[in-house]
C-alpha cells in the first residue's frame, strides 16, 4: 500500500469512527462525519429559514467538524509515517489499525446528543 | 389540634364523614351554561376531585419527538382508568411498556403544544405542500434534531417555516385537523350522563419563552365548555401574556357567550424570574387595571409539576427549611446546557409572587397575583394523572429520550412524576369544576389524593375541628381557600382571623397503600415596611415524631396520622397589613422514584465510579434520596378596609 493509500484510508477512518469530543446542545463524543452531517442539516435549514438556532447548530457543527477534520488529517499524516517504518508491512499495520479502530468503535463510547435513539451508544447507534 | 393515629379507620371514617357531608346551609347556586343530564350527586358543601389540567400527547412536537404515539382520545381513556402503551415500540408498533391508573381521573384536560400543531401535522401527511421540505424530512429522519430546531423557531423566534406559506396560512390551515381531534376527544370523554364520572375540558399549551435564555413563560389555556376558538392562539400569534389574554378573549367572544377560558402559568422556577414580573405590556409601570385584567385571566398558578416544585427555595428569599423540596438546581431551559451556572433566584417562585402580589394591592388597589395553587403532571405520554413515586416511566419529551427499555434512570434525575390538581366542587362537571378554578377553590399535591380543607373566618370557635358540620360553618361563617376575608364583624376588640386546617392521608389502594400524614402547617404572608415578610406556624400534627423511611428498602419506620386537623389564630394579627394565608400538609418521608430504582438495580455508592451512565445520578449528592410528599392550599387573603 503507498503512503498517500494508507494516508487516505487511515484519515477516512478517523472521520467514521474515531470518536472527538464536541460541544452542541450538550457535550458530546462523535465522529467527525457525524458532526458534518449534522451540520449540513443545520446549514440547509438556516439557508431556507435562518434562526438563532439553525446557524448556531451548523455553525456548531460545522465549525467544530472542519476543525476536527483537519486535526485527524495530521494525524493520518503521521501515523503514516510511523507506519511507513515498518516497510512492506505498513499496508498490513494500517488495515490492521483501521480494523482495531472499528472493533473498538462497536462500544458505547459515543455521546450523540441529537441523535435520534438516545444519547450513547456505538457506531452503529450514530449512524443509525 | 386534634389528629388521628393509623389504624383508627372509624375515625377517619368519621372525618371523611364530616368533611363531605352534605348540609342546608351554605348552597350555592351554580351557574349553568351547557345542556348536559344533572349530575346525580350533588353537594352543596362541595366535594374534592382530583384531576390533571397538564397532559401532553403525540400532538405535541417534543412529546413526538420521543416516540409518544398517544394521542388525546387515549389521554383521556388512560385519565378513565384504560390502560396506556408508551415507548419503546417494537418493530409491529407494538408497546414494549404500559401504565394503568389504578384510581381514576375525576377530570383531565389535553394540553399540547399549540405552536406546532400545524407544521407537524404538514410533515407527518404525505401530499400536503411542505411534507418534503428538509425541516419536514428532518423531523421525521432526525426527530431530535427537529427538537431543537423546531421547538426553537415557534417557541423562542416566534416565526413560522417558509413551508408554512405566506403568514402561516398553510400551517394554520393544518392545525385546524389537530385542534378538531382535541375537541372532539375531550367531548367524547366528558361524562354528560347523570352518572358525572368524567369531566374533560379542551385546552392547550402557549408555549412562550424568552428569547435570550429560553426563561419558561408558558402557560395552559383552560376552557369552559365545548364553545372554544377554531385555532388557539399560539405563541406566534399572540407574543406577550397580555396578547394571549386579549386575542383567546377576542376569539372567544367571537365562539359565542358561553366561551371562557382561564391561564394557568407553570414552570415559574424554570423562567428566570420573568413569570412574575409586574409590568404592563408596553413596559410602563403597572396600572390598577392591568392588575385585575391579570388576576382576571390568570386566577390559578400551577405550584408542582414533573420539572420541579415553583412554591419556594430554601435560602432564596426565605428561611422555610422545607423550601428545599423538588427545587431544580437551575432556572431555565438552558440551565443544564449551562452546566448549573443559572441558579435560581427568589423571583422564580410562587411565594416571592404572592408576596408581591400584597404589595401591589397595598400600592395600587389592585393584586396582579391573586393566585390560587393547583399541580399537574405535564406528563408527554399522554399519562394523565400518572403521578406514581413507585414506577415513574419518565417524561416523554423535556427527559432523556430512550433507546429501548430503560437500563437505568428513565428521566432526569431532578425531575419527579408529577402532581395532581384538586378541586372542591359541588359536582364533577365542566361548569362546576370551572366555577372553582375561578373561585381558587383549589389545591396541588405532590402526587398522592390528600383531601384538604381550608377555611378562614372571624369568629370560627376554637373546636371547629370537632364540630359535625365543620364545612358547613366554615363556608356559613367565613371563606374557604381561595377567597378574600370579609370585613371585620362590628365591635370585636382587636380581631384576628381564625383558620381551619383539616387533612385525610391518601388512602392509596391495596397494592399501594398511602402515607400518613406528619404535619399541618400555614404559612402568613404579609406588608409590613415596605416589604412582604413571612412566617410559617404549625398547626397540626408533629414535626418531631421521627418518622422516617430507610432508603435501602424504602421500609418507612414511624408513626403518622391518619387525619390532622387545626385551628390557628394569628397571634400577630395587623388590621392595618395587607395578609395571605395558605396550608400545606406534608406526609411522613418515603422513597423518592430514583431511589427506588437505584435500589432495584442495586447501586453500590461506594463504587459509584463503576456505575453506568444510566444509573450515575444514583449517587449524586445533590438529589435527595427521599422525598416528603405534601399538599398546597390556595392562600385566602385579608385587605385591609383602608386599602386603595
Amino acid at each position: 500500500m503507498s503512503p498517500k493509500a494508507s494516508r487516505r484510508l487511515l484519515f477516512a477512518a478517523f472521520l467514521l469512527a474515531l470518536p472527538v469530543p464536541f460541544l452542541s446542545v450538550q457535550p458530546g463524543f462523535a465522529p467527525v462525519l457525524h458532526l458534518l452531517f449534522y451540520g449540513s442539516l443545520a446549514a440547509g435549514v438556516a439557508l431556507g429559514d435562518p434562526d438563532s438556532m439553525s446557524r448556531l447548530l451548523a455553525l456548531l457543527h460545522l465549525g467544530q467538524g472542519l476543525g476536527w477534520a483537519l486535526a485527524l488529517y495530521a494525524l493520518a499524516r503521521l501515523a503514516t509515517r510511523l507506519l511507513g517504518r515498518g516497510g512492506p508491512v505498513r499496508g498490513p499495520l494500517a488495515l490492521a489499525l483501521v480494523a482495531a479502530l472499528l472493533a473498538v468503535a462497536l462500544l458505547p463510547l459515543y455521546r450523540t446528543p441529537l441523535s435520534s435513539t438516545g444519547s450513547r451508544g456505538n457506531l452503529l447507534h450514530v449512524l443509525d | 389540634m386534634p389528629a388521628r393515629r393509623p389504624g383508627t379507620a372509624r375515625a377517619l371514617a368519621l372525618r371523611l364523614l364530616l368533611l363531605l357531608a352534605p348540609a342546608a346551609t351554605g348552597a350555592h347556586a351554580l351557574e349553568r351554561t351547557e345542556a348536559r343530564a344533572p349530575c346525580a350527586e350533588h353537594d352543596p358543601l362541595r366535594r374534592p376531585f382530583f384531576g390533571d389540567l397538564h397532559v401532553h400527547t403525540a400532538f405535541s412536537l417534543d412529546a413526538s419527538t420521543q416516540d409518544t404515539r398517544s394521542r388525546p382520545r387515549d389521554a383521556y381513556r388512560f385519565a378513565r382508568g384504560e390502560r396506556l402503551g408508551i415507548q419503546p415500540w417494537d418493530e409491529a408498533g407494538r408497546p414494549l411498556r404500559s401504565l394503568v391508573l389504578e384510581r381514576p381521573l375525576d377530570f383531565a384536560a389535553v394540553t399540547d403544544h399549540a405552536e406546532l400543531f400545524g407544521e407537524t401535522a404538514i410533515c407527518r401527511t404525505p401530499g400536503l405542500e411542505g411534507h418534503d421540505s428538509l425541516v419536514c424530512r428532518i423531523l421525521r429522519h432526525r426527530p431530535r434534531l427537529a427538537f431543537f430546531l423546531m421547538n426553537s423557531r415557534a417557541m423562542v423566534a416566534a416565526e413560522r417555516y417558509g413551508f408554512c406559506g405566506p403568514a402561516g396560512a398553510h400551517c394554520l390551515a393544518a392545525a385546524r385537523g389537530p385542534w378538531q381531534e382535541v375537541r372532539e376527544a375531550a367531548e367524547e370523554a366528558y361524562d354528560r350522563s347523570e352518572r358525572c364520572r368524567f369531566t374533560s375540558f379542551v385546552g392547550y399549551e402557549w408555549t412562550a419563552n424568552v428569547s435570550s435564555d429560553a426563561g419558561n413563560l408558558h402557560r395552559n389555556v383552560i376552557f369552559r365548555s365545548a364553545r372554544v376558538p377554531d385555532l388557539p392562539v399560539s405563541f406566534v400569534e399572540a407574543r406577550t401574556p397580555e396578547a394571549l389574554w386579549r386575542e383567546v378573549g377576542a376569539r372567544c367572544a367571537a365562539a359565542g357567550p358561553d366561551c371562557q377560558f382561564l391561564a394557568i402559568p407553570h414552570n415559574s422556577n424554570l423562567s428566570g424570574g420573568r413569570m412574575f414580573e409586574a409590568a404592563s405590556a408596553d413596559g410602563s409601570p403597572l396600572s390598577r387595571e392591568d392588575a385585575l385584567r391579570r388576576a382576571r385571566a390568570e386566577p390559578l398558578v400551577e405550584v408542582f409539576q414533573h420539572k420541579g416544585s415553583s412554591e419556594c427555595g430554601r435560602g432564596l428569599g426565605t428561611s422555610d427549611e422545607l423550601c428545599d423540596f423538588e427545587v431544580l438546581p437551575y432556572d431555565t431551559f438552558l440551565g443544564p446546557t449551562r452546566g448549573h451556572r443559572s441558579r435560581p433566584a427568589p423571583g422564580n417562585f410562587v411565594r416571592t409572587a404572592l408576596g408581591e402580589g400584597l404589595l401591589w394591592h397595598a400600592r395600587i388597589g389592585a393584586n396582579p397575583f391573586w393566585l390560587g395553587l393547583l399541580a399537574s403532571t405535564d406528563t408527554h405520554l399522554g399519562a394523565a394523572g400518572y403521578a406514581e413515586e413507585r414506577s415513574h416511566p419518565g417524561h416523554g419529551g423535556a427527559g432523556p429520550p430512550l433507546s429501548g427499555l430503560p437500563k437505568g434512570l428513565p428521566d432526569f434525575a431532578e425531575f419527579n412524576p408529577g402532581g395532581l390538581a384538586g378541586v372542591w366542587a359541588e359536582e364533577n362537571s365542566r361548569d362546576a369544576l370551572f366555577e372553582a378554578l375561578l373561585r381558587r377553590e383549589t389545591f396541588g399535591t405532590s402526587g398522592p389524593r390528600l383531601a384538604l380543607r381550608f377555611f378562614g373566618g372571624w369568629d370560627h370557635p376554637e373546636d371547629l375541628c370537632m364540630r359535625p358540620d365543620l364545612a358547613a360553618r366554615g363556608y356559613a361563617g367565613g371563606v374557604p381557600m381561595g377567597g378574600v376575608l370579609p370585613a371585620p364583624p362590628p365591635g370585636v376588640p382587636g380581631p384576628a382571623p381564625r383558620f381551619a386546617v383539616s387533612a385525610l392521608r391518601d388512602p392509596g389502594t391495596r397494592s399501594a397503600p398511602g402515607t400518613p400524614l406528619q404535619r399541618v402547617q400555614i404559612v402568613k404572608l404579609w406588608v409590613r415596611g415596605g416589604a412582604a415578610r413571612e412566617r410559617v406556624f404549625e398547626v397540626a400534627g408533629d414535626p418531631q415524631s421521627g418518622a422516617d423511611v430507610d432508603p435501602a428498602s424504602c421500609e418507612p419506620r414511624g408513626a403518622g396520622f391518619d387525619a390532622l386537623c387545626g385551628v390557628f389564630r394569628d397571634p400577630d394579627f395587623d388590621p392595618a397589613a395587607h395578609a395571605l394565608y395558605y396550608a400545606r400538609v406534608l406526609e411522613n418521608p418515603t422513597c423518592r422514584w430514583h431511589t427506588r430504582v437505584c435500589n432495584a438495580h442495586a447501586v453500590d455508592c461506594s463504587a459509584a465510579r463503576s456505575l453506568p451512565p444510566e444509573l450515575a445520578a444514583c449517587c449524586d449528592p445533590g438529589v435527595p434520596r427521599t422525598i416528603q410528599e405534601r399538599a398546597w392550599t390556595s392562600p385566602i387573603w385579608y385587605v385591609p378596609a383602608a386599602s386603595p
